[in-house]
């Protein structure tokens, strides 16, 4: 069942490009090609719009909250080649950090999982990937760049929950092995690992035919087996999936009638969100037997669960 | 930015949109030589590569050519296309992508029909055998590629003859067709075989070049001049043909192409003889359009644009400097791709020729990012879930009429488990009102799976009144059921008199029944080792009688020799016999006399775990048992598959989370039914064990589970129903959950440092800690930590038989014969004695699930009070041999109908019940009877022993009472009433004036015996005696005698203090009774002069710490002739000294 708990007329003068809640649920941030980024509390089913930001001169692709253990940020990204880090004191929200070392749009930001620290991940219209570490002793971020990870531009990041690579192994933050997938216009999927100091390619995973619109890792359930969902121009979603992170496997999800564009995991990891480009939104659940299948189709919020 | 290169003079044309890799197509340009001068053309296709970093494409193919291109194109026909090439002299050269893409010769076919160079061509976007042609002299030719022999014409020429510069298909009307000439563009109807409209522009002194449809508007469409002083792109409307719509105006020189952006109308590229690449906004309405951006300044002319129909971001651009480059819309700063000029090369030394070139890009590139972003960068919807199940969407659908704005952002609940979240709900209710039992009859009911039906039952025989007598009957040892067997069997071996009497294991019975067979008899004193022991025992060297018998295998001997030589020599001699013995039976006893179960569990046979389970739960402590249990799994869990099963009942009864989960997670792991059916066991389990007063840890695999469950539930938008399962857990990745869902709910702080103490509790589900009044009840009903659960079942045996009979046809058989022993006496389940012996006598093989069996007191228990007969607070009544008033009620001819006026406990003088036993008789024990009631279900799987007893339900209790709530009352319950209440206020009014009691008619064996009998009748119908009626009053003990009660008291109450183990308590607690029927007698005078005159000198030996002495004088007085009278109290007298003498407690 889904069913509408609250519709948000966010305002925005232009079309909405990005929605999304904090780890609570609690507050909402959305951006728009109005060049702006407006954060709401949506706590018992409020709208109350707490700030709207304006530090962007393009549109703003793609937001994405922090873990609150590093305190209330809001990292955003534009077309403006920008990506821009806020905080937030006292309910206001206010510019905590820039990043201008893209040469084009940045398309996607993601935080890290928290076991890394404080983490950002950008992906950019340039062809390169940006990953800035807040240093806590100088207060200062760090920034590393792959360079020509996608020819004519990356358009979506998605880490790596941070699990061990291989099953067995018992846990240690100090073992992590730092993961991001990484979909670009040259059609490809791209795997990353950070090794020392340096991040390396890691897969290239060839089966789009198109654009690569979106990326997402989804989150550990506890079992050790990585799965990746990306969605293409191509009108495909494909879900790559890999034991140990070195061999991948892909099975396509369905070929859609429009172009795919996003891609969410739930935070169990057992539902996948698909949006298309003709408005569809449908949801898609592995079933017993392995094989994915569409369990609701949303439409404007609401839809029906079919489970078999 | 420029992604690619190659060095070629060429026309290009990329493959079609369906096609993947994108493939570009390179046809030798006709317009210029190269600096080689060579004449030969080739048409070559190359991978466009973007995968691959660096300016190279790999060549895929190559065809050479007689002739020169002027213009390629490459349409969809066919897999891989056609690629058509407009060449000098009307010529049309057809090749075929695959055959080229295989390295075949791909020219399938050479028209030329044309008149002059072919510049103009254009493959039809809806039909894709289509294509048009244009040539000199105004000639533009329809080609079908299924026939190419006749080209169609779509009119008459146009006049004046011209060349024929540019073609293109309308994109959104298949059969218009535009086509420029220098001065005029003609726009063709192929249905009417004409030109429908003719665009000139009057006002500027245009040459128009090239043309491009507009991809959405089907009217409109784009012109270049190719003219240097008017070097304008112009956008016409068809349906305002007499001017332009707008005029874009930035190019210095003449526009040679432009192409319009088949995925985003607002982009349009030009280029031009100023050596630029423009990007405009055709839509916008800035004067002179919108300039983009400049894509790139070369050093030479781009000839052509071609806009990569699968890739929109790409374009492809010819010039004249021998290079082709792809440049991509995005990606930023340019990059330094060298380009040599080939001309300046071949002629060295004119580097003066060359004009631009020198002017290099600078080394500081500069972006060339569409100042807009184009369309395809624009996400329009999206999807992405929060925590707690949340779906957070956009589209971008038109906004309805007042419907939701497409700037409107919706967050709905997904619930994707609905059954998880219905039963989720369904549990929670049942936790909240605390129906357990019913909850867990419910779920045994409904499954089919004989395996789970067993779990629920053990779940629910958690929450019975007395959880491990249920435990027991679900294995199979109904007691009653056994015992009513065990007494039959009994009966007719006419060994009741002598198990009795050997299972109170008091010589003293021993002798008087001797006694009763008396027959004169020599005492021999050989040497053999009859006359050995005799002499030993004349000696009273008791050691070596027992060494004796021993050796003689006289064990029965020995044992009852050594039990006159105290404990120490007993347990010896016990020991000594368990040695000699072989065979399962003798470990049982073993176990039994070491209070060692563990042995059992450890060895067993795997086959005999239920026997194994049984045996533990009837005998461990608390503190033994779920470590016993636990045990038991772990072996059953390395057994098959079906003992795999079972190793989960051990631990249900074990309370052990962890080994339950894990040798659950199977399957539990993927699927929710299947993790809902563990939560559910789990929650229940933790119920029964908090109900036991254990502490649940939530840590391991059960604090994995619940906080997978909790995060599942969480998902499905269940935040506060999550947070009741995360407890206190201090699992960090729990904890992590339940702060979240804290916060997420509102209940704490979020954003603030500050936490609140106070909404941590909020959280902490109630009903992990308290249960609705069971868990306080069921806690304080076991005052004796050690033994609490392991006694309430023991009055359990014979009740449901005996509940269906009257009392006569069980019980009246007494044979008078044997007078001297009451039915109650000896029942004290080995509670006067050491208790050992006594229970040994009893482990008949076919008996061994029932230690407790035989006592024909069992018989007479009254069963639904077992809650206080445990605390054997209800014994004294029964035993008690004074209780002839009881006489009066006998005749009571209501057995059935609880009587209040009959509560016995009146009848017992002085009795001061401890506390907690008022507190537990105050407890209807109505509950017990669910037990019982067990339908079919429970009989049990493929025993394969013989011990499996029949359980039949229906023989005791109807089935019905299983499906009754809780508090139901089971049928045969029903007169008993549940309310203590009902008799609280009676006993007072009702009870006949206390002289019906006091009589104290000569002590009749016989009439006793069935007052006995009568009055534990009596009793079970009136459970429920919960009251001590304070207004009886004892008459007192005459005064020469109280001196005796004082000392047995203080003594019994000294040992009381020193015992530390529960055992011992509880048999100083049965010798208080006994001593009670002792001052009963006092009172009553009953006692001959002789017995009094012994029990002083006994009283003064206790003083003098003269155990043994007390010990010796109570054996005299037990053989002589007396004995009728005294037999009722003399067994405590003696285990008073036993205990004294053993804890070494001295009245000073």
């Amino acid at each position: 069942m889904v069913s509408i708990l609250n519709s948000i007329d966010t305002g925005h003068e232009d079309m909405v490009h990005d929605a999304e809640v904090d780890y609570y649920g609690l507050r909402l941030a959305t951006c728009s090609s109005d060049n702006s980024v407006k954060v709401y509390d949506i706590k018992n089913g409020g709208t109350a719009l707490i700030d709207d930001l304006k530090g962007h001169f393009g549109p703003v692709w793609q937001i994405a909250w922090s873990h609150p253990k590093f305190g209330n940020l809001l990292a955003s990204c534009s077309y403006d080649r920008k990506v821009i880090i806020w905080k937030e004191q006292n309910g206001k929200f206010t510019k905590y950090y820039e990043y201008a070392n893209h040469d084009s749009s940045v398309n996607s930001v993601q935080f890290a999982p928290p076991e890394y620290g404080l983490v950002l991940a950008c992906g950019s219209s340039d062809g390169s990937i940006s990953i800035l570490s807040y240093i806590s002793e100088t207060h200062n971020w760090d920034a590393k760049k792959i360079q020509n990870a996608h020819a004519i531009g990356c358009n979506a990041v998605s880490w790596a929950p941070a699990i061990t690579p291989t099953s067995g192994e018992f846990r240690d933050a100090a073992k992590l092995v730092k993961r991001l997938v990484s979909g670009g216009c040259d059609n490809l999927v791209k795997v990353w690992r950070e090794e020392e100091d340096r991040w390396v390619e890691e897969n290239k995973l060839e089966v789009h035919s198109d654009w690569v619109r979106d990326v997402a890792w989804a989150p550990s359930v506890g079992l050790h087996q990585h799965t990746i969902a990306s969605c293409s121009q191509d009108r495909r979603v494909i879900i790559w999936t890999s034991d140990d992170g070195n061999n991948w496997n892909s099975t396509v999800l369905q070929t859609f009638d429009d172009v795919v564009w996003n891609v969410s995991w739930s935070l169990n990891g057992n539902i996948l969100a698909v949006s298309g480009g003709d408005n569809k939104i449908t949801l898609w659940k592995q079933n017993l037997q392995g094989n994915w299948q569409c369990v609701s189709d949303v439409v404007k919020g609401q839809g029906q669960i079919n489970n078999q | 930015m420029k992604v690619k290169d190659v060095e070629r003079t060429a026309n290009v044309a990329w493959s079609p949109k369906n096609q993947s890799p994108i493939l570009l197509a390179a046809g030798t340009a006709a317009q210029q030589l190269d600096a080689s001068f060579s004449t030969n053309a080739t048409l070559e296709i190359y991978s466009l590569n973007l995968g691959e970093l660096g300016p190279d494409m790999v060549l895929k193919a190559a065809t050479p050519s007689e002739h020169r291109f002027h213009k390629i194109i490459w349409g969809a026909y066919e897999s891989h296309g056609t690629i058509v090439g407009g060449c000098d002299g009307g010529l049309i050269q057809i090749y075929s992508a695959s055959k080229l893409m295989n390295g075949e010769n791909g020219l399938i076919c050479r028209q030329n029909k044309h008149t002059g160079p072919v510049h103009a061509l254009d493959f039809n976007p809806f039909q894709q055998n289509l294509f048009a042609t244009g040539a000199g002299d105004s000639e533009i030719f329809i080609w079908d590629l299924n026939n190419t022999n006749t080209p169609m014409s779509p009119g008459s020429k146009s006049q004046p003859l011209e060349d024929v510069l540019a073609i293109s298909w309308n994109r959104q009307v298949q059969h218009i067709l535009a086509s420029t000439f220098a001065s005029k563009c003609v726009i063709w109807d192929l249905r009417k075989n004409e030109p429908i409209i003719k665009l000139t522009d009057t006002v500027s002194r245009v040459r128009w070049k090239m043309i491009a449809w507009h991809p959405e508007v089907a009217t409109q469409l784009c012109l270049a001049s190719e003219e240097d002083h008017s070097p304008i792109i112009q956008l016409w409307d068809l349906r305002f043909a007499t001017s332009p719509l707008k005029t874009l105006e930035n190019h210095q020189r003449g526009v040679l192409s432009v192409a319009w952006c088949a995925d985003d109308p607002d982009l349009l590229v030009s280029c031009g003889k100023d050596n630029r690449i423009i990007a405009w906004n055709p839509n916008s309405n800035e004067p002179n359009g919108e300039v983009l951006s400049e894509i790139a300044k070369t050093n030479q002319w781009n000839f052509d644009v071609q806009w990569c129909p699968r890739n929109p971001a790409i374009i492809a651009c010819p010039s004249f400097d021998g290079h082709v480059s792809v440049y991509s819309l995005m990606g930023g700063k340019t990059q330094q791709i060298q380009t040599t000029n080939k001309i300046a090369d071949s002629f060295p030394g004119m580097d003066g020729y060359v004009q631009a070139p020198v002017l290099q890009q600078s080394s500081a590139p500069v972006s060339v990012d569409l100042s807009r972003p184009p369309k395809w960068l624009k996400r329009p919807v999206g999807a992405r879930f929060g925590f707690g199940g949340k779906l957070i969407s956009f589209d971008n659908t038109k906004p309805d009429v007042d419907q939701i704005s497409h700037r409107t952002v919706q967050i709905s609940q997904v619930i994707t488990e609905p059954e998880l979240v219905q039963k989720s709900t369904e549990l929670e209710q049942a936790l909240e009102y605390g129906n357990f039992t019913e909850y867990c009859s419910r779920k045994a009911e409904t499954t089919n799976d004989q395996h789970t039906k067993y779990i629920w039952h053990f779940l629910r025989a958690n929450f019975e009144e007395n959880p491990r007598a249920e435990l027991l009957n679900l294995l199979g040892y109904r007691i009653e059921d056994v015992n009513n067997k065990l007494n039959q069997f009994v009966h007719k071996n006419k060994v009741d008199g002598v198990s009795e009497r050997l299972e109170d294991l008091d010589p003293f019975d021993a002798i008087v029944d001797n006694k009763t067979v008396t027959k004169p008899f020599k005492i021999k004193t050989g040497d053999d080792t009859e006359g050995l022991i005799t002499q030993a025992l004349l000696l009273g060297n008791v050691e070596a009688a027992v060494e004796l018998c021993l050796e003689a295998k006289r064990f029965a001997d020995a044992i009852i020799i050594a039990m006159t030589g105290g404990s120490d020599l007993l347990a010896r001699t016990q020991h000594a016999y368990l040695e000699q013995c072989e065979g399962y039976v003798s470990s049982l006893i073993s176990a039994l006399v070491s209070e060692d179960w563990a042995s059992v569990i450890n060895n067993c046979d795997l086959s005999s775990w239920k026997e194994a389970l049984a045996a533990t739960l009837t005998h461990s402590t608390d503190e033994a048992l779920p470590l016993l249990c636990e045990q038991l799994g772990n072996r059953l869990s390395h057994g098959d598959a079906k003992l795999k099963q079972d190793s989960q009942l051990c631990y249900i009864c074990a309370g052990s989370f962890d080994n339950l989960v894990n040798s659950w997670s199977g399957n539990a792991q993927n699927s929710t039914s299947d993790l809902q059916d563990l939560v559910e066991l789990v929650v229940f389990l933790q119920k029964a064990v908090e109900r036991q007063g254990r502490q649940v840890q939530i840590s391991g695999a059960l604090a994995d589970l619940l906080g997978r469950y909790a995060s599942i539930l969480a998902s499905q938008g269940n935040l506060s129903t999550a947070l009741s399962y995360l407890g206190s857990s201090q699992d960090e990745k729990v904890a992590a959950l339940r702060e979240r869902l804290y916060i997420s709910l509102g209940q704490k702080p979020g954003y603030g440092a500050q936490r609140q103490a106070q909404s941590r509790r909020l959280s902490q589900r109630q009903s992990f800690s308290s249960y609705p009044n069971m868990g306080a009840q069921f806690n304080s009903g076991l005052p004796n930590a050690a033994v609490p659960v392991s006694q309430p079942w023991q009055p359990q045996p014979q009740m449901g038989g005996f509940n269906q009979q009257p009392p006569a046809r069980t019980f009246s058989p007494a044979p008078p014969s044997q007078p001297t022993r009451p039915p109650s006496v000896g029942s004290n389940h080995g509670g006067s004695g050491t208790g050992l012996p006594s229970r040994k006598y009893v482990l008949d093989p076919s008996v061994t699930s029932n230690p407790y069996g035989a006592p024909t007191r069992n018989m007479y228990a009254p069963q639904p009070v077992s809650n206080f007969q445990n605390n054997n607070y209800g014994a004294p009544s029964p035993i008690t041999p004074l209780v002839p008033s009881n006489n009066n009620y006998v005749p009571n001819p209501v057995p059935m109908v609880p009587n209040p006026p009959l509560n016995p406990t009146p009848l017992v003088p002085n009795i001061q019940p401890p506390p907690p036993m008022t507190s537990e008789m105050g407890q209807p024990a109505t509950e017990k009877y669910f037990p019982s009631s067990a339908p079919g279900w429970n009989d049990p799987p493929p025993l394969n022993k013989p011990l499996r007893p029949q359980p039949k339900p229906e023989a005791s209790v109807p089935s019905q009472p299983i499906t009754h709530p809780l508090y139901g009352s089971a049928p045969t319950n029903n007169g008993y009433g549940t309310e203590p209440q009902m008799f609280q206020p009676q006993p007072t009014n009702n009870f006949a004036p206390p002289n019906n009691f006091t009589p104290p008619t000569t002590f009749n064996p016989t009439g006793f015996k069935s007052n006995a009998v009568n009055f534990n009748q009596v009793q079970n119908q009136t459970p429920v005696v919960p009251e001590k009626p304070q207004p009886i009053q004892k008459p007192p003990i005459p005064e020469e005698h109280i001196h005796m009660q004082t000392v047995f008291d203080e003594l019994k109450y000294q040992c009381s203090c020193a015992a530390n183990n529960p055992q011992t308590k509880r048999k100083l607690e049965d010798v208080g009774r006994k001593l009670e029927s002792l001052y009963d007698l006092l009172r009553e005078q009953k006692l001959s002069p002789n017995t009094l005159g012994a029990l002083h000198q006994m009283v003064q030996l206790v003083q003098n710490g003269d155990y043994t002495g007390g010990l010796n004088l109570h054996t005299q007085l037990v053989s002589g002739p007396d004995f009728a009278q005294i037999a009722s109290f003399m067994p405590g007298l003696k285990v008073l000294l036993q205990c004294a003498l053993q804890l070494q407690v001295y009245l000073r």
